[in-house]
Order: C-alpha cells, then structure tokens, then sequence
C-alpha cells in the first residue's frame, strides 16, 4: 500500500515539473496522517465514526486537457477516485474506484442501542463475538469498480456504455443469538454471533439520452448478475461455558434485468412527460447447514425459485397557466407480481420442506401540486392519493419424524392512504423570510384475512399523521438569527387479529392504538466581528412512541420510550493573512429511557507555508455516554496532520 | 412620417450590418486579460464549454459578445459579472438553460423552480470547481432540517446528490425505494417470503438522514415493530406467546433476523430447527 502511494505522490510531482502552464490549473494533492486514541469502547467508536490510524490521500485534482483524475483514498475507511480521458470532442473514456468500509461493534447484543438491559445481568454470561472467534475487530466493505464510455453525438445526444463490479464482504454482528443448554434442554438465547458475508455483482448499463428540440427522451437498461452467500457462526453454551458452534450458510444468485423510458415534451408554458419501466428479477435460493458442537442438527440442502415482474406507469405535466400560476399533475400505476418457491431436504434428521408463495401488487397514485408565486410570497398546495391492493398466498408443509405441519397464509388487503400539504415562503422584507411546510395524512387498511394459520400480521388499521418544518431567516446589521424545526406525529388504530390458539376469522378483532411523536427545534444566530466568524446554536429534542394500555412484564425490553434533550453548540472561524482556524462544538444532552450524551468538537487549522504548500492540521473529540448501557460509552480523540501541495 | 420611417429603417439596416460583422471573440481572446479566470476555468464546470466548444459558447454564452469591449476595453461594453448577478432569477436561469437544455426537461416541475435560481446553488462554481463537501453545505442552507438530522449519532454517510436530483420532482425518474436499491441490491430480493412493510418503501423503518438508532431506524427498540405487530395480548404476537422470546431485554431483530425477506421462513427467521 506504501508503495503505491509513494508512485501516486511521484506521479503528481512529475506531472505537476512537465506540464504545460497554459495547462495547469488549481492541481492539487493533500495527503494526510492520522491517528486515534480512545478510552471506553474502542469497537463501538469505530463503528460509529470508522477512524483508524492511517495515511491517505485526502484530496486529489489533476485536470488537464486530455484528461482527470479526483478524488480520495483513505485505508481502511473509504475511496472514491475517478479518471476520465477525454478523446476528441465526441469520446469519452471513464473509470472509477469506490470504497466503503463499515465498522462493527465486537461487543454486540443489545448494547448496541441506547437502552435495554445487559444481556451480562442474564444469559449467557457474554455479549462479545470473543468466545465464538478470534476476531477482534468487525467490519464489511464495500467495493465497486467501473468503466464507462461515452458518446456525446451532439452536445445535447449522448450514449454511455458502462460495466460495474460490486462486491460487499466481511463479517459483522447483526444479531444476537446462540444456544444454552439449560440442564439437558436447549434453548435459544440472545448471544452474539458472526455473520460473514462474501457477495459480489456485476453490472452492465446502457443508456442514453436525446433532445430533438421540445422532446426530450431518456432509454436506460441495466442487467445485473449478484451472488450472495452468507455464513452465521453462533456459539452453544452450556451453563458455564462455550461448548460448541453451530454454523448455518446460504447462497443466492439474482439476476435482475431493468429497462425504462422517459419521454418528455418541452413548451414555454410548461412540460408533459411520460414513463415506463420494467424490471425482471430471479432468484434462486439455496441453503445448506453444516455444523460442530454439541447441538447438532444435521445436514440440509435447499434450493428454490423465485420470480418478479414490475412494470411502472407514470403520465405527468407540469402547466404555467400565469406567471404567477402554476399546475402540476400526474398519475402513475406499478403492477409487481412476484411467484416463489423453496424446498429443503434434511438428511440426517430427516425431513422436508416445501413452500410456494405468491403476491401480487397494484399500486395506484394520483397527485397534483398548485403553485402561487407572487413577489413577496410564494405557496405550493399539493394532494397525492395511493391506492395499494395486495393479493398474498403463501403455503409451507413441514413433513418431519416427530411431526406434520402445514402454515397457511392467505390475504388480501386494500391500502388507501391520502396526504396533503401546504408549502409557503414569505418573504416579509429583503432578507427577512419565514417558510413553513405542513403535511396532513391518513391512512386506512383493511385486511381480508382469509386464512392465516402461522400469523404475524396485522388486520385493519387507521393511521392519522401530521409533519412540519419551520423556519424564519432574520438577518439585523452584522447579526443574523435563525430559528426553525419540524415535528412529526401519528395515532394508529389497530384491529389486530386474536391468535390464541388459532385464528379464527369469526372472531372480532382487538383493538389497539399507539401514539409516535418526534420533534426538534433549534435556534441560531451567527455573527462577524471583524476577522472572525462565530454562531451559535440551542435547540430541543424529543421522540416518543407509546401503546395504550400494554401488557407488560417484569424484566421486558419497554416497548415503549420517551426521549427528550437539548443540543447547543459554537463555531467560528478566525482568520490571519495566510492561515485561518475553524472551531466547532456540539453537545446532544438526552434523558429518558432510551437517551444518549454526545459531544463532538473540532478543530480545522491551515497555513500556507510558501506559494504551493499549505500544512493542514485537524483535532477531533467525541465523547458518548448512554444511560442504560454504560459498556458502549467512549471518548475518543482524533488528530490528523496534512499537506497541500498545488502544482 | 414616411421619411422618418425610411430613416429609421436604414439606421437598423445599418446596425444590422455592423452587427454582422461583430463575431464573438472566443474563450481563448477573453483569457489573454483574464488570465486567474482562465486558470480556474479549467477545472469549472465550465470547462469544456470555454476549451472544447465552439465559438460563442464559452464566455459569451453569459457575457455576451466580446468583441466590442475586446476593441474598447470599456466595462460598459460587456455584460459584467455585476450587471448579471442583478438580472431576475427567472432570466438567470433562463441564460442558462440556453446551453443546458438538458435540464429544461424536468426543471420546471421541479419544487426548486419557483425559489431558486440555477445561480443560488452554482454561482459560485461557474469559474471555479466546487468541492462535494461545498454542494452538501448548498443544500443544508435552506433543508437545515435534514442537515440537522444529519448531525445525530448514526448518519447515512453519503451526499445529498447520491439520492436526489435537485433539476426535477422525484416522480418523473425512479422512486425512492429503487434510490436505496443502487447501493443496497442485497435486500432487492426477490424473497419467497417477503416482510409486507416493504410495500411502503424503506423509509417506513429507516430514517436516511440520520437516527438516534443505529442502522437508522426510526425508532429505538421493540416499538419499531410494534408500530404494526402489537397485539391486545402481548406478549403474544401471532400465534405466539413471546414471554420467554422477550424476556431478558431481547429484541424483535434478535430472533427475526432476515426482517427483508427470507426464501425459507415465513416469520422471517434464520430458523435453526
């Protein structure tokens, strides 16, 4: 790795001794060293901020004539660098690398949330992927490599050619379960596990894009080959210790196949467009089980099928009845049908498994916007109707030595659902504006459950919701102030079907309500005094969600939270004739069941030392603090140094 | 009156002429005094329009003709960055997508049409190249709701433009679902069996600006389901009863861990028996 960033660094200095002056533009690189020292929970500050230490390159430009490279690489967090040849007026050649590396938190379980109960204070006396593997650190990364070409045939009709490599590997922990033994009982119990993941796709894209005067017309075709295979490691344990692992595995290929078209038609007082899209997906499920350990289930191979088709309708125009008028309307239909099938052989404990499943989806939408513009104000009324109907039915038969069963699953269900919304801006003097969004919404269900032997879903529901947002610019003198915020709510009525011991559609439905609120609201006010710039923020936070008279246990997860908080925070900028510091703070302060303390700071320095060098230097400091868990709280501190060198 | 029609009528005639004969100068005259913008322009999103396009495209294309102030060196005999930053937004824009007609299409159903001007998010950037890190700060000056949600604990580490086109309304393109499925193919499916919630798209769980909750649901814990799958008897959920499943601070997501989809459980399982 060394190496080649030592060549990249070569590259750029010659580049920057033989290029033409009449070529050379602001060509910079900027490589950086950085380090991290964190007390507390070292695995869940990487999950959370992924910084290692490391040197990378964080900001590249070389653009000349003929060609350009941008971009950044930094080791074991992520990359984007992308190259482009420009060949001629009408050719040009692109390439690109991109990397995403996400970090996981080793001590996994329900720590990983703010709130919850140690899984420590029950069982298994863990929750780190330690006894289950050697690992000490988590992560998946994201890959994905392209080439394109395109064709510009006017400088308004271009066609572009691309293949893309994909691959997302690694492990992580993205649940938590394993086994106990308790006597001679197993008993599935929350521990950590592993899952590894080893997925890679390749994509071709096909598009392009023409204008012939008023029309306008975009076609676009992707076929995509993706292979997933993923393997979970859980422990077993006994009642003092780890005494075994259990490891399941899968595959699946997909291929997906999608193609759309959009026509549109241009005129001075507005637009019509059309859409089509339609896309072919299969999947081919497999499964297979291998094991060590004491809990031993046998071998099992499955394979399957499954199929999807969706076409999409969309009829829109847009319509400038006055200067001051606008009209916007449009109407689209997505019918998606999906058929599948799975069956699993089991060998040792010999069993079988056969499902086929079924569900078809129309989706109907009407919506309409109309916009007033007048000089000092301006407002948007809008209206979107979704009709959804859904036709499900699902049947899995379990044959097995000690037992048959066969779960059935058959619906229908009528989704309507009717949002509207208000968007104004007032504009009350030069610079002084006021903007709200209010939306309103409700949503009915009905569910037709006509057979529903395994459960877990909902009947009829009625939802009533309600969003905004505010805000207010007030700029005075050298001062300027800024309040805004939004605040989000709903009531749900559930009929929820009564399973006990089976369903019974006879039976009248229970009801249920739940209540979910979240809001936030934030002042600022920013200044200048003479070279420096600073602003300050206070605002409050709050979420909820509740059930109306819940049955609730000693020693459960509450379902429901209240959180509520106050954020403030300063920045500034100070700067001298060649070097300028940038501070900024924020403190999230939170209470309540599910809260979280946060503070993050910063600190940006950079001074030009000569014409082309400019020494960069950074200080970062974070600090959380959960309520309920304190085995996630860390503090960590960050610092990077860097130059700049233009060429 | 007809004599001072005539008049009239040569003087265009005449103006007309001396039009004529006023060809635009080029990109590479207007560099020779303005050698920073010419620099700079290089890497602009201008680029290709002042190098590589044709006569008139370039600087003249905003400017307007060169050639008079080339002769005179006068300000007064050019459109001046000062007299272009006070034209309405509507003709800003309107400049603009003279060249870029390929955002004609779409910009006018766009919400950004009636309050924004393609000046308000690209005028700094019309000479100079602009940083991402610069066009997500654009867009938090006016959506300061989602930069503020960006500023929370979990927050989706990518750029405002990964998911939004700021030139058109979001229904004549893909939706918002399909926007997740670019990066995230591996929950696509298609599942034999499928988690009826994705009917309503991914932000029915997941908030993608930024959560207090990691993996940027939108809410902590249980209730997340619960929103759809309680029940008056909890802790039975389905035909369930869940009290041991639930005891202990377990979580929904700890034994429903395929919560896309799954080709081999109907409760979404990773079943091990």
């Amino acid at each position: 790795m060394k190496k080649i960033m030592i060549f990249v660094i070569l590259l750029l200095l010659s580049i920057g001794a033989f290029a033409d002056d009449q070529e050379k533009a602001d060509n910079h690189v900027k490589v950086v060293a950085w380090g991290t020292t964190t007390s507390g929970d070292e695995n869940k500050f990487l999950e959370d901020f992924g910084l290692k230490s490391g040197v990378g390159i964080d900001d590249l430009w070389i653009e000349m004539k003929q060609f350009s490279l941008t971009g950044y690489y930094l080791p074991n967090h992520s990359a984007d660098l992308q190259f482009t040849l420009f060949i001629g007026d009408k050719w040009r050649l692109t390439a690109g690398f991109n990397q995403y590396r996400k970090w996981w938190n080793t001590s996994a379980g329900h720590e990983a949330t703010p709130g919850g109960y140690a899984v420590a204070d029950w069982f298994p006396n863990t929750n780190t992927i330690a006894p289950i593997s050697d690992r000490n650190e988590l992560y998946t990364t994201r890959r994905m490599g392209y080439v394109g070409l395109d064709y510009l045939v006017t400088p308004l009709q271009k066609v572009s050619l691309a293949y893309r490599r994909l691959y997302r590997n690694g492990d992580l922990s993205p649940f938590f379960r394993g086994f106990t033994f308790v006597g001679d009982v197993p008993f599935a119990a929350t521990a950590a596990s592993i899952r590894n993941y080893d997925e890679n796709g390749q994509e071709a894209i096909l598009k392009g894009n023409f204008t012939f005067g008023h029309w306008s017309l975009d076609l676009g075709a992707t076929m995509l080959f993706w292979d997933n295979v993923y393997a979970d490691t859980l422990g077993t344990f006994g009642e003092t210790e780890q005494i075994g692992l259990t490891e399941m595995a899968a595959d699946f290929s997909t291929d997906v196949f999608n193609t759309h078209a959009i026509l549109g038609y241009t005129f001075n007082q507005g637009e019509v467009f059309g859409t089509f899209a339609y896309s072919k997906l299969d999947s081919d499920p497999a499964n297979l089980l291998t094991e060590t350990g004491t809990y031993y289930f046998g071998s099992r191979t499955g394979s399957g099928k499954v199929t999807q088709e969706t076409t999409h309708w969309r009829l829109g125009f847009t319509w400038k009845l006055a200067r001051q008028i606008l009209l916007h309307a449009a109407a689209n239909r997505k019918d998606r049908s999906k058929e599948g099938s799975y069956a699993e052989i089991r060998t040792d404990n010999p069993a079988e498994l056969n499902a086929v499943s079924s569900r078809d989806v129309i989706t109907d939408q009407l919506r309409g916007r109309v916009r007033f513009l007048f000089q000092k104000f301006r407002l948007d009324l809008y209206a979107r109707y979704t009709s959804r109907k859904v036709d499900e039915l699902s049947t899995t038969e379990v044959t097995e030595s000690s037992f048959d069963k066969d779960l059935i699953q058959d619906l229908t269900l009528s989704h309507k659902e009717l949002r509207g919304g208000i968007r104004a801006s007032l504009r009350l003097k030069k610079s002084v504006r006021l903007t709200f969004n209010l939306e309103a919404y409700q949503q009915e269900k009905e569910a037709d459950l006509r057979d529903l032997t395994w459960g877990y879903y909902a009947g009829d529901s009625d939802t009533k919701g309600l969003e905004g947002s505010y805000r207010l610019s007030l700029p005075s003198g050298n001062w300027q102030f800024y309040v805004q915020g939004n605040v989000r709510k709903w009531d749900r009525d559930l009929a929820v079907p009564y399973f006990d011991p089976i369903y019974d559609p006879t039976q009248l439905l229970e009801n249920t309500a739940t209540e979910a609120q979240m809001h936030q609201h934030i002042l600022t006010v920013a200044t200048q005094i003479k070279r420096t710039a600073w602003n300050i923020r206070v605002g409050y936070i709050g979420e909820k969600f509740s059930i109306q008279d819940p049955f609730m246990e000693f020693n459960y997860q509450p379902v429901e939270y209240d959180l509520k908080g106050v954020l403030y925070g300063l920045g500034g900028v100070i700067s001298g004739q060649n070097w300028s510091l940038t501070l900024d703070v924020n403190f999230i302060d939170t209470t309540g069941s599910q809260s979280h303390d946060r503070i993050r700071g910063s600190m940006d320095f950079c001074k030009r030392i000569r014409d082309n060098h400019t020494l960069v230097a950074t200080y970062r400091y974070f600090s959380f603090d959960e309520q309920d868990f304190e085995l996630d709280d860390y503090q960590g501190h960050f610092l990077t140094i860097g130059w700049r060198y233009q060429f | 009156m007809r004599t001072h029609f005539l008049w009239l009528f040569a003087l265009i005639c005449c103006l007309g002429l001396y039009a004529q004969e006023r060809q635009p100068t080029g990109s590479v005259v207007c560099v020779e005094c303005h050698v920073d913008i010419g620099t700079f322009s290089r890497k602009g999103a201008h680029r290709n329009a002042m190098f590589l396009g044709e006569a008139g495209r370039g600087c003249e294309a905003c400017h307007g003709n060169g050639s008079a102030h080339v002769e005179s060196g006068e300000a007064a005999d050019i459109l001046g960055g000062d007299v272009l930053v006070e034209w309405p937004d509507e003709q800003k824009s309107k400049a603009c997508l003279s060249c870029h007609q390929e955002n004609i299409h779409g910009w006018l159903s766009s919400p950004h049409e009636s309050d924004l001007s393609c000046w308000n998010c690209h005028g700094e950037m019309l000479h100079f190249h602009e940083p991402d890190e610069q066009k997500q700060a654009k867009c938090a000056e006016c959506h300061k709701d989602v930069a503020m949600r960006i500023k929370l604990q979990y927050r989706h580490p990518i750029s405002c433009e990964d998911c939004h086109d700021p030139h058109q309304e979001n229904e004549r393109g893909v939706d918002s679902t399909d926007r997740c499925l670019r990066c995230h193919s591996e929950y696509q499916g298609p599942f034999v069996y499928e988690h009826a919630a994705l009917d309503d798209g991914c932000q029915v769980c997941h908030e993608p600006h930024g959560s207090h909750t990691p993996r940027l649901l939108k809410m902590t814990g249980n209730g997340l389901c619960l929103q759809c799958h309680t029940q008056s008897i909890f802790p039975s959920i389905g035909k369930k009863v869940h009290s041991t499943q639930l005891s202990g601070g377990a979580f929904c997501y700890d034994c429903h861990t395929d919560v896309h989809g799954s080709n081999t459980d109907p409760s979404l399982i990773r079943r091990l028996k």
